[in-house]
């Protein structure tokens, strides 16, 4: 059984739409994150899951229950906020124990669950505090624990760690992925941080403009993008304009960096002529110091199927330093791309440097004029 | 689907509810402007027939036509007095926080604590004492001890709002103090010191316990005479003044609501 | 950091900066003390002089004799006890209203949301007589209400809501509500949406919300509706003389005889400083337990 189910939902606001007939399906027990830049209307997604948007189209199944139209009340998940909306007049046990006071549990037993849930998210002995003299992190923790108290089918959350900074982000990433574990509950996070996604999600849908772009495992999606925005939006990449030479099965391409190369894709629909982007992962470049590599001549040293590495040469431009890597920009021939560099690396290169780039064909992803992927 | 349904009447009640209270609250001065038009001389709902009849004998009314002119003098005097003393004090309080600032505003507020009666009575046998009583200068004062605190509350949100770093980049740039209050500040005020004004302007017009006691035969503003006209019997010529009145609160509320929004307007009063 | 930020974080404003706070001031404490204060001391001491026959009071001396009327007179024990129940009746059912008009104009969209406020300013601000006037054409035994209400058959004979208690108390609550309305309405606007999602989320449903979040967050507004109400009922004057009948008497209407229609200066000013001491008490203790008063003031 699913955890969550969202079958074709769409919810406008207006005239605009913000989901566009999403469909989704989400394992029971699994932590997915929903992706996306602001806009992109990931929050509305959460926000029809929770029942505080009504969809205009689709359905919303939790577990076993079809909730599309129920008010928040009454369906089995539960939501941590973006600002974590703690009530200010209760005090931290009043409030995780807030959730099963309304299932009209005694005031023994919910006292009892909520400082279980406290000691969960490392917040035993906060009981009398009162929201207003806790800081970012705790308030956070607060929030979870009184999410959790009851006990839901799904849990909820809306970029929860944004107003966080980024060492508190990142040791609250670890410790949601702790609890995660722990309880086990299916979770849905909202975040437009890739990396916090990498770091959270079990597997996770990237989102723009209202429309789910790519679902899958983190590491799928971003070696195996659907198409550019996913790229784009994922780590960082060099885009290289590159133009058809010759069409065809492996089709040839120029690029403005100099040197031409075979791509490893079918090259349907692509006639000669056409823009074709070429996406370079700097960690799948390779930089030497120097104008000539041994090995490589300046084009291409072309296997059957594209298998053989391309070679460009060109200069540094700037090195940025970034404490633990450096990123160096270089220019290579009519291009500008940049790789990454350890800070401890041996070989440290500076600007006005002789370089030369290297990297396989088969390792490049393609895009076309449109944006899709080229396979 | 009992839940739903019990939810739906829920609902409906309380909207039935809200809008009785709404209708409670505004119908009554509907039905006051209705009689103002109404032909006959016994005010009745509904009207028997539409007429204007009464409008013109108010206007040829000389008790009516100077009550309204005293009415319009008190107003303005206590809009005066109240915007200078408001404005004044919400400047001071500008970047007072905790106990000084307490203080301050409570004692702004504390003539609107004590029942209008009691200020009244007060005022007449203190004002006696120095010829004062039934004069145009008595009821200033004393509707803008009414006044200033909420001309002092608009423009204190007023004031809040703003944003003082521009000030403070005039001052930088060479403006004096009084300079760039003037040409930096009062302009991006100017929808709040609008909105007190009209606070002011419309609270001393309608104002009607202490001018009662304040007041004399040429002093007389409208509600007074009003009041003096409704103890003896239902007069349609205190529709029509009400009429008018109500005519001046609907401007109030909506220049206010155009130039603040209302729920801000709301908020601050 | 701005210098005014500056000015408050370090709590110690420089000379200069005193010096125009103090300026700025004074045109306040001229105001408040010029006519109020003053006149309200002068009052204090006019109920300490002597009551006598030939008009007004006696000049230049000191005496109970006011107080000892209050003390003794019957009537005037009745007339505080029966103003303090008309203070209470009307400050319970104000602040019930209040609190149920301004949630649902809190509630309520755009359009409807200005509707129901702008009713309420447009109350507010609109003369005691108009809406006293307004009473009396639409509850008198005559009038629209019972009119309409026999036509459709509710009612055999009229309803009874005016020159009674009921009226005293329909038209005090024409005065104070507007206010009210607007004093809980103007807590409940800095009510953040996400508390009360929140609370949706964790299981509570509308009722409960209200309750649990919505009433709770509104205490100091209704603090401040139920003061306004209850000090303004205390000293009642137009509501209950219009429209109440010869035994809803309040202390107002008591003081407006005695120094108006009975030249009893002292025993006027005698009545008139309880009453305020009345109404300043309840103040105090009202602010006492519904916590910090500057939360209400500022």
């Amino acid at each position: 059984m699913s955890g969550l189910e969202l079958d074709g939902v769409a919810v406008a606001y207006g005239d605009t739409t913000a989901v566009k007939d999403l469909s989704l399906s989400v394992e029971s027990g699994e932590l997915f994150c929903l992706l996306g830049p602001s806009g992109s209307g990931k929050s509305t997604v959460l926000r029809a899951i929770a029942g505080f948007e009504t969809p205009d189209r689709g359905r919303v199944t939790i577990g076993a229950d079809t909730v599309t139209g129920a008010p928040p009340y009454d369906r089995d998940c539960s939501m941590v906020f973006q600002d974590w909306a703690l009530f200010p007049q209760q005090t931290v046990l009043e409030n995780v124990a807030f959730g099963p006071k309304m299932d009209g549990v005694d005031r023994e037993t919910r006292e009892a669950r909520a400082r279980e849930m406290l000691e969960l998210v490392e917040m035993t002995g906060h009981e009398s505090d009162r929201p207003a003299e806790l800081s970012g992190g705790q308030k956070q923790r607060v929030a979870l624990a009184r999410s959790l108290a009851v006990d839901p089918e799904l849990l909820l959350l809306d970029e929860p760690l944004s107003n966080l900074d980024r060492k508190l982000r990142e040791t609250m990433q670890l410790e949601l992925k702790r609890i995660h574990d722990r309880v086990g509950t299916t979770m849905v996070y909202v975040t437009h941080d890739q990396d916090e996604a990498f770091t959270l999600a079990d597997r996770m849908a990237v989102m723009d403009e209202g429309r789910l772009v790519q679902v899958g495992v983190p590491e799928r999606v971003y070696d195996d993008p659907a198409d550019r925005f996913v790229e784009s939006f994922l780590g960082t990449t060099n885009f290289v304009a590159a133009t058809v030479e010759r069409a065809g099965d492996c089709p040839r391409l120029s690029t403005p960096m100099g040197p031409s190369f075979e791509a490893p894709i079918d090259g349907d629909g692509l006639a000669s002529g056409d823009d074709v982007t070429v996406s370079l992962r700097p960690e799948r470049l390779a930089v030497s110091a120097g104008s000539a590599p041994a090995a490589v001549d300046g084009g291409v040293s072309a296997r059957p199927g594209g298998s053989g590495r391309v070679a460009a040469t060109g200069a540094v431009v700037e090195t940025i330093h970034r404490g633990s890597d450096v990123r160096v920009r270089l220019s290579v021939g009519d291009a500008e791309l940049f790789v990454e560099q350890s800070a401890a690396a041996a070989v440290r290169l500076s600007p006005g440097d002789d370089v030369t780039v290297e990297f396989a064909p088969s390792d490049a992803t393609y895009f076309d004029a449109a944006g899709g992927r080229c396979r | 689907m009992s839940c739903l349904a019990e939810r739906r009447l829920r609902r409906w009640l309380f909207r039935a509810v809200v809008a009785a209270l709404f209708g409670l609250l505004v119908l009554p001065l509907a039905i006051v402007v209705s009689t103002a038009f109404d032909a006959s001389s016994v005010v009745t709902f509904p009207p028997t027939a539409l007429s204007t009849r009464w409008i013109g004998e108010l206007f040829r009314s000389p008790t009516w036509l100077r009550s309204l002119l005293n009415s319009l003098v008190v107003a303005s005097g206590t809009t005066l007095v109240s915007m200078v003393v408001g404005t004044t004090a919400a400047l001071a309080l500008q970047g007072y926080d905790g106990r000084f600032r307490t203080v301050v505003v409570g004692l702004a507020v504390l003539p609107l604590l004590v029942p209008g009666v009691i200020i009244g009575v007060t005022l007449l046998t203190f004002f006696s004492r120095f010829g004062l009583q039934q004069s145009y200068a008595a009821l200033v004062l004393a509707h803008s001890l009414w006044a200033t605190p909420l001309t002092f509350s608009v423009m204190q949100s007023a004031f809040a709002r703003f944003d003082w770093r521009l000030h403070e980049a005039a001052l930088d740039l060479g403006a004096s103090r009084v300079k760039a209050f003037r040409t930096v500040v009062v302009p991006e005020l100017r929808a709040g010191l609008a909105v007190a004004a009209l606070v002011g302007f419309i609270v001393s017009l309608q104002e009607f316990v202490m001018a009662l006691f304040l007041s004399g035969p040429d002093t007389r503003t409208v509600p007074v005479e009003a009041w003096n006209s409704l103890r003896q019997s239902l007069d349609p010529l205190v529709s029509v003044v009400s009429t008018i009145l109500l005519a001046a609160v609907v401007l109030l509320v909506v220049s206010a609501g155009a130039l603040v929004g209302l729920d801000r307007f709301a908020a601050e009063t | 950091m701005s210098l005014s930020d500056a000015r408050s974080t370090l709590g110690v404003p420089s000379l200069s900066a005193r010096w125009r706070t103090v300026a700025l001031l004074l045109p306040l404490a001229a105001l408040n003390t010029g006519v109020f204060l003053v006149p309200m001391a002068y009052l204090l001491r006019l109920s300490f002089t002597a009551r006598t026959p030939q008009g007004a009071f006696v000049e230049g001396s000191l005496s109970l004799d006011g107080y000892r009327y209050v003390a003794e007179t019957p009537l005037v024990h009745d007339i505080f006890g029966f103003t303090l129940l008309f203070g209470v009746l009307v400050t319970a059912l104000a602040v019930v209203v209040s609190v149920l008009y301004a949630y649902a104009a809190w509630r309520a969209a755009g359009g409807w949301r200005a509707l129901l406020l702008g009713g309420a300013v447009l109350s507010l601000f609109t003369t005691i007589v108009v809406k006293l006037f307004a009473v009396v054409l639409v509850f008198s035994p005559r009038g629209v209400l019972n009119d309409a209400l026999t036509e459709l058959g509710v009612i055999a004979s009229p309803l009874l809501l005016i020159d009674n208690l009921a009226g005293a108390v329909i038209a005090q609550l024409y005065i104070v509500v507007p206010y009210g309305v607007l004093a809980v309405y103007a807590v409940l606007s800095t009510l953040d949406d996400r508390q009360v999602e929140a609370a949706l989320d964790l299981g509570a449903d509308r009722p409960r919300v209200f309750r649990e979040v919505v009433l709770p967050h509104a205490r100091p507004g209704i603090a401040v509706a139920g003061i306004i109400s209850f000090t303004w009922s205390v000293g009642a004057y137009p509501a209950p003389l219009l429209l109440g009948s010869g035994s809803e008497q309040t202390t107002a209407i008591l003081v407006s005889q005695l120094l108006l229609t009975d030249f009893d200066w002292p025993a006027a000013a005698a009545v008139a400083v309880v009453t305020v001491a009345v109404v300043l008490t309840t103040l105090v203790v009202g602010l006492r337990r519904f916590a910090s008063g500057g939360e209400l003031l500022g």
